[in-house]
């Protein structure tokens, strides 16, 4: 009775307060737009220099292929190297040493060297991912899908296309929805705390798994919402594909959205003001799922210490599964490991928090 | 009559900061029981402690004849409260507000009708049912918070200044309806800065810095009062123009302006012909009454005395 | 009435509408220099509206407002040079100290340095403590901060001040010094229009208006408002004069 009380008041607070209601639906639509247009800006024009020591067939073939993606340009460009880079004239040069093409055809490791103008660091990541990421599917098309003792980043490997969108639209979905969930229900806890209507809750029969459920409950049919919401779009305005299951797909949604949502309760019962809430609740998932959740930065190339701590990134393992689901079309199996670990998180996250709750509520 | 609260030598301290220093006071059952100070006095943090949503640091309370430390859940839960601040779902309508409250007191569903109605007639906010509460006057706000707080028929309201920032009119209306309350028996403990509320009390307890520094039945604290008031006026003269020489005069004793007459405060009693030599060097329009103090008075002499005694 | 008008305030035929709602029906009245003028009126009466009118922070619907002589409506920036407003909730910056709460507040109204200085030091030895530097204004005591409020509303001296609930919260003895300020300034000619819900505080009025549903009922002294209303005390006097003015809405 008291649960479905409080779920019924909850989505009354949602639906009259409209103007919030369009913000979680704007804004995700317009990050992804921003997101789109500043990726499309960074990916063309890279200006590339080879140097094709090798001169085998083989090499001109790789040239070919790099100066045939729509990102790459090939630059003659001649001089100094610290000049050009700082010029902008040049932002890459590929070296194919001599035995390029031996070294392919006898199965050993092919080395090329590759200079990147690191000014711009996530600009060069880039770079060098869509370079490796063109080494790679020359390479699996000249060996027919084996590996290669290259260093390359796996994900990329399956975005043959080289499509930015494809990069950035389920690492924006698993941001968005972090923050979207965490944020909701630490502020609505918060705002009962700092204006006093949880005093006559207390005074009330209710109980803390009621309170806790009933705020859970509503904002947890409103993320689905908003994240159905979010990859629809960045299935219809950048074409980027669901090669898994759509059921798989929704309910590891619904599993991250609860881990959001209990971090987002977990924050509310650690503070007492909104603003509080607010703040603790946008550092606490934009900062770590940006850096430390392999979105933008590589996992694998950070030191060890920094990878350790990932591990504790909800993203990080929501990364992979939407990844795997959108990109790859992985199987509900395949991600077990990565499902398992999110719902480790909501039921720590939600356990902690009902205890702390009724401790509040009871003191 | 049956004892609601009992509170015996509270003392509550926040951080270094002495919020209740000894505080003894009880609330009876069919009753009306003011708590009357200044913003920090500790009124809040003496009804909190009642309510269990505070712990005390010494002293003990009982209430409904329960020990607070023994059944925290019984108390919260058969106790009315409207905390100092609006604490009401603003973008909720009334009835969804009362519905809310109503749901989380886990009450059987039939009863709602009734309770409904009753709320409504009790309120008279029949007519605003689908206005927002936020969009309500203060009065009708309170009304409303009243009303939530009566959801579950406690025995016993804690009313934490229910009436400021409120006109007159409708602490007026307000005090109606807790004097209904009390007809039907309901032990009911009120705070408020309005001193002429204070009168519609049964039984006042002053509070000043944590303490209690006065109580009795209203009509009768003027009676016991040990000191003297006298009023002075000059017709024809603004009050400000010879309250300085008064304040000359009676050098070490309180006088202050109080409208648009002058009152000297005594801490003991005097003749009224003393007074008149003193001050025959003033204006000879000059009149002198003696007065029955009110409770503000009352109350002034009192922290004045306080002062003195060298108590902070 | 006197041949010399010295209205400080001049209202005529004031009018406010929000959609199809009157918040402030046709009310004119004029307040003379050096007036304590009491504002009374039911929660919702129009009392704010009204206030906000004058202090040019609202347009009227129609009618105008005469403050010093200068029309509200052209020239709202310079009504508001001569206006000091405070409220209960007067918002001073409770982290900083009362010092540095009145030099921002002198700052934005262009105040002198000196000056500043001058008000600052006549603040400390009005509350008789040494200094305003070292204390932080939330840790002062609600008698003080009101006056600390009421110091910065006084900074760029204006002529008119307006206090919306000054005293809410105020322990009694804090509320009478207060009142005892507010003598001081009215006899420096200062006009001071008060709202109030502490009816023996309106006593201390030369006038007061007392509004309802948007209209002012009555306007006069404290003294004839009780005669009027054969009460005595204000406090009875304000609930009769709106249950009646009530009940002869409701018979129309």
């Amino acid at each position: 009775m008291g649960l479905v009380g409080i779920i019924i008041k909850e989505f009354k607070h949602i639906f009259r307060d409209y103007r919030t209601l369009m913000v979680l639906f704007v804004m995700p639509i317009s990050q992804m737009i921003i997101f789109g247009y500043a990726m499309d800006l960074q990916i063309k024009n890279i200006n590339i220099k080879i140097t094709d020591y090798d001169k085998s067939t083989l090499s001109r073939e790789l040239s070919t292929k790099i100066d045939g993606s729509s990102f790459f340009s090939i630059t003659s460009e001649d001089g100094d190297l610290n000049e050009l880079f700082q010029q902008r004239l040049l932002h890459a040069v590929l070296t194919i040493p001599v035995g390029f093409a031996g070294d392919l055809n006898s199965r050993a490791s092919p080395e090329v060297d590759v200079i990147i103008d690191g000014s711009d660091s996530t600009r060069a990541v880039i770079i060098r991912q869509y370079i490796s990421g063109i080494i790679m599917e020359f390479s699996s098309e000249l060996r027919g899908g084996d590996e290669l003792p290259i260093n390359i980043v796996p994900s990329y490997a399956y975005n043959a296309e080289l499509n930015s969108a494809f990069f950035f639209v389920p690492g924006l979905t698993a941001l968005i929805m972090i923050m979207v969930s965490a944020l909701l229900t630490s502020i609505t806890i918060a705002r009962e705390k700092e204006q006093g209507t949880f005093d006559l809750i207390k005074l009330s029969p209710v109980h803390a798994y009621e309170v806790i459920l009933g705020k859970v409950i509503p904002y947890l049919i409103l993320s689905m919402f908003i994240g159905i919401f979010v990859i629809v779009s960045g299935v219809f305005l950048f074409g980027v594909p669901i090669r898994g299951s759509y059921l798989t797909l929704l309910l590891y949604l619904f599993i991250y959205c609860l881990t959001g949502l209990s971090f987002g309760i977990l924050i509310s019962t650690l503070v007492s003001t909104q603003q509080a809430a607010m703040l603790i609740a946008m550092i606490a998932t934009l900062l770590p799922t940006l850096f430390l959740s392999g979105f933008i930065f590589q996992l694998e190339a950070m030191p060890k210490i920094l990878q350790i701590i990932s591990w504790v990134i909800p993203a990080r393992y929501f990364l992979v599964i939407i990844r795997g689901l959108m990109l790859k079309g992985n199987t509900q199996g395949e991600l077990l490991l990565y499902t398992s670990m999110l719902i480790l998180f909501s039921i720590v996250f939600l356990g902690i928090s009902i205890r702390r709750f009724k401790a509040y509520l009871e003191s | 009559m049956n004892s609601l609260i009992k509170a015996e030598g509270i003392e509550k301290k926040f951080g270094t900061v002495n919020a209740l220093r000894g505080i003894s006071l009880e609330v009876s059952e069919g009753s009306i029981t003011g708590l009357i100070g200044p913003d920090g006095a500790g009124k809040s943090t003496m009804m909190k402690i009642a309510l269990t949503l505070l712990k005390r640091d010494g002293g003990s309370i009982s209430v409904l004849s329960v020990n607070s430390d023994n059944d925290k859940t019984f108390i919260r839960q058969n106790v009315g409260y409207m905390p100092e601040i609006f604490s009401l779902y603003t973008d909720l309508t009334v009835e969804e507000n009362l519905n809310f409250y109503f749901t989380i007191h886990k009450m059987d569903k039939q009863d709602y009708e009734k309770k409904r109605e009753r709320l409504y007639r009790f309120s008279r906010l029949e007519a605003f049912t689908n206005t927002k509460a936020g969009s309500l006057s203060g009065g009708m706000k309170q009304k409303l918070a009243l009303s939530c707080a009566l959801m579950h028929d406690p025995k016993l309201l804690i009313l934490d200044e229910p009436t400021t920032g409120v006109d007159p009119l409708s602490r007026q209306e307000f005090w109606g309806m807790l004097h209904e309350l009390k007809e039907e028996g309901v032990g009911i403990l009120v705070s408020t800065p309005y001193m002429e509320e204070a009168l519609k009390c049964d039984f006042v307890y002053m509070m000043n810095k944590g303490k209690i520094i006065g109580e009795g039945i209203p009509e009768n604290l003027s009676e016991e009062f040990e000191g003297s008031l006298y009023e002075f006026e000059i017709p024809g003269r603004k009050p400000q123009e010879f309250l300085s020489e008064l304040k000359q005069i009676f050098r070490g004793d309180s006088v202050f302006m109080s409208g648009k007459k002058v009152h000297l405060a005594l801490r003991g009693a005097e003749e009224l012909s003393d007074i008149r030599t003193k001050t025959t060097s003033l204006d000879p329009e000059l009149l002198v009454r003696k007065k029955v103090p009110e409770l503000e008075d009352i109350f002034i002499i009192r922290v004045l005395a306080e002062g003195s005694d060298g108590n902070d | 009435m006197e041949m010399i008008d010295d209205a400080v305030i001049n209202i005529e035929n004031l009018v406010k509408k929000f959609g199809k709602f009157t918040a402030v029906n046709n009310i004119s009245f004029k307040v003379r220099k050096g007036e304590v003028f009491g504002f009374l009126g039911a929660n919702g009466a129009g009392k704010t509206t009204a206030i906000r009118m004058i202090c040019g922070l609202l347009e009227p619907t129609s009618g105008d407002i005469q403050v010093s002589g200068i029309s509200v409506k052209k020239s709202p920036e310079k009504v508001k040079q001569k206006i000091g407003y405070m409220s209960q909730k007067f918002s001073l910056y409770t982290d900083l100290s009362p010092e540095r709460n009145m030099d921002f507040f002198g700052d934005i109204y262009g105040v002198a340095k000196d000056e500043i200085k001058k008000k600052k030091s006549f603040l400390a030895q009005q509350l008789d403590v040494p200094s305003l530097k070292s204390i932080k204004t939330a840790d002062l005591p609600m008698g003080f901060k009101q006056r600390l409020g009421l110091a910065c509303a006084l900074l760029h001296d204006p002529d008119i001040i307006f206090l919306d609930e000054p005293t809410s919260g105020v322990d009694p003895l804090g509320r009478r010094e207060f009142w005892e300020e507010i003598y001081r300034l009215s006899g420096m000619d200062k006009t001071i229009m008060v709202t109030t819900h502490f009816m023996d505080e309106a006593e201390y009025c030369d006038t007061i208006a007392i509004m309802n549903f948007g209209r002012v009922i009555d306007i006069a002294s404290p003294d004839s408002i009780k005669k009027k209303y054969s009460s005595a005390n204000l406090n009875d006097a304000f609930i009769r004069a709106i249950e009646m003015d009530r009940k002869k809405m409701e018979d129309n």
